[in-house]
């Protein structure tokens, strides 16, 4: 018998997929207008093909967070609250120590941890400030007729900076949430799978929460 | 093939419009027909800026002089850049440089990203909603290719506008300024002859560059600097984050769990546990 716990919800699952399905089309076909040899390469109508879909995901990436905020207002309160939980020692010593874990990470023992670890409390804020400019500069380029050219400017040039951050966090958003690295293996099933976690993993993780969920026993499963 | 360029002349222009007209006629670009549909400008200018269906504008400006109000004529529309920073931003190669210099706008491959009107320090390509593409001035490289000048050149009544090799209408222009000058117009300037790498579109300013409008040293906007900084820095940042990532993975191989929580839990813990 496995002892699981529950750690995300199906509803947390669905617009998380949704949301990586726009992300990851809308970078690929972000980043055929943004690198001009790259457009050039593949001609003008794929360049066009592009650009309509950018559109269209830009409004799945867009819509899916905000259906997710109005249908379920209690868990975007929930992300908020981790996002800015006080942090204890604990917090601080895992920043200090990641650097040094994920390169050693055989002979690096890592603090406990609350329901979100601190780093990926810092990566999750730039991530979500990266995604509102990106959003926010992209409908204005859309309004593109209807703004002025400095303000247009602007907006491309701030766009441009949130494609950048999200370009970069993305690449290590992938490396540790879907598993690549080792210690993180098996992790993509949170988000991308049954969103369960074994009390094992929970430990090793998120050891506070893991502590706090096992004493509940709200969402522990046994199978 | 010779570089060849248009040499306006305001100090002779009498702003008919002629040219303005005769560029929407030759490139079938529609005016309005609606009463009141261009907001009003204060002067005799049709509307107050280029737009996507119109390439060329002539531009009234006026300047307090004793004998009364002086008119500072001006023609706008592209200047055919050297070095045209609109070229360098297209992500489609919608935007060419011909062999005579003309930087010519292919519609047919635009994509109306409006990339070319942030990088143009003169705001000069604009988008044409109706067709969702950029629309500017493309020297009539239709007509030029059959021996023709340019549309707005042939029309010009009052002989302000000359078409021929750049190196002519720069020694044209510069012999106008000289004349000029000698006329009493102290501030009367040429230019375009070294703006932008030099220009393909010249230009005789009779009261001097400001009092026509014209950017003194211009450059492609800071904000299209900036952004040709990022693209290679994001490159540079993702391929960082992977190499990093990737001497990450390879210092993980062989990892294990169970082992690593034996070896690295600290003596503290691993002694409280044994209590």
């Amino acid at each position: 018998m496995t002892v699981y716990i529950q750690r995300h919800s199906l509803f947390k699952r669905v617009i998380h997929g949704v949301h990586m399905v726009a992300t990851l089309i809308l970078l690929v076909s972000g980043a055929v207008v943004f690198i001009p040899a790259l457009g050039r390469a593949v001609g003008p109508e794929v360049v066009q093909m592009f650009r309509i879909s950018h559109r269209v995901f830009a409004v799945v990436f867009i819509v899916a967070p905000l259906y997710g905020l109005i249908a379920a207002p209690k868990g975007f309160v929930h992300i908020v609250k981790n996002l800015f939980a006080p942090w204890d020692a604990d917090d601080k010593r895992f920043m200090v120590l990641f650097a040094k874990y994920l390169f050693t990470p055989k002979t690096t023992h890592m603090p406990k941890q609350h329901e979100v670890k601190s780093g990926q409390r810092l990566a999750d804020a730039l991530l979500i400030f990266a995604a509102v400019l990106i959003a926010v500069t992209g409908v204005v380029l859309w309004a593109g007729a209807f703004v002025s050219a400095d303000v247009f400017r602007i907006a491309l040039f701030l766009h441009d900076v949130a494609f950048f951050l999200i370009a970069c966090i993305m690449v290590v958003h992938v490396y540790l949430g879907a598993g690549v690295w080792q210690p993180y293996r098996g992790l993509a099933r949170l988000m991308l799978g049954n969103g369960r976690v074994t009390v094992e993993e929970a430990r090793y993780h998120w050891g506070h929460w893991a502590e706090v969920e096992l004493a509940s026993g709200k969402n522990v499963i046994e199978e | 093939m010779t570089e060849s360029a248009i040499l306006y002349d305001s100090s002779k222009c009498s702003a008919c419009k002629g040219c303005q007209v005769q560029c929407k006629q030759w490139n079938m670009l529609p005016s309005s027909l609606t009463k009141d549909d261009y907001e009003f400008t204060g002067s005799y200018q049709s509307m107050s800026d280029l737009n996507g269906d119109t390439r060329l504008l002539m531009e009234f400006r006026e300047e307090d002089a004793p004998e009364g109000i002086e008119w500072a004529f001006s023609r706008r529309a592209c200047y055919h850049c050297a070095e045209p920073a609109c070229l360098e931003v297209c992500p489609v190669g919608a935007i060419s440089k011909l062999e005579n210099g003309t930087v010519k706008l292919d519609s047919s491959k635009c994509v109306g990203c409006k990339y070319c009107t942030v990088a143009c320090p003169f705001d000069v390509p604009k988008y044409r909603e109706n067709f969702s593409v950029t629309n500017k001035c493309t020297m009539c490289d239709d007509r030029v290719e059959q021996g023709r000048e340019p549309a707005c050149v042939q029309t010009c009544p009052a002989g302000a506008m000359t078409f021929g090799s750049r190196d002519e209408m720069v020694s044209e222009g510069e012999a106008r300024v000289a004349e000029l000058k000698a006329a009493g117009f102290d501030k009367a300037e040429l230019y375009g002859v070294t703006e932008m790498g030099g220009m393909h579109s010249l230009f005789v300013a009779k009261y001097g560059y400001e009092a026509h409008g014209l950017i003194r040293d211009p450059k492609a906007s800071d904000v299209s600097g900036l952004m040709s900084l990022l693209k290679p820095l994001t490159g540079l940042g993702v391929a960082a984050m992977i190499g990093g990532l990737g001497v990450s993975f390879l210092a993980s191989m062989g990892y294990e769990r169970e082992g690593m929580n034996v070896k690295s839990k600290p003596k503290d813990d691993a002694a409280k546990e044994a209590k």
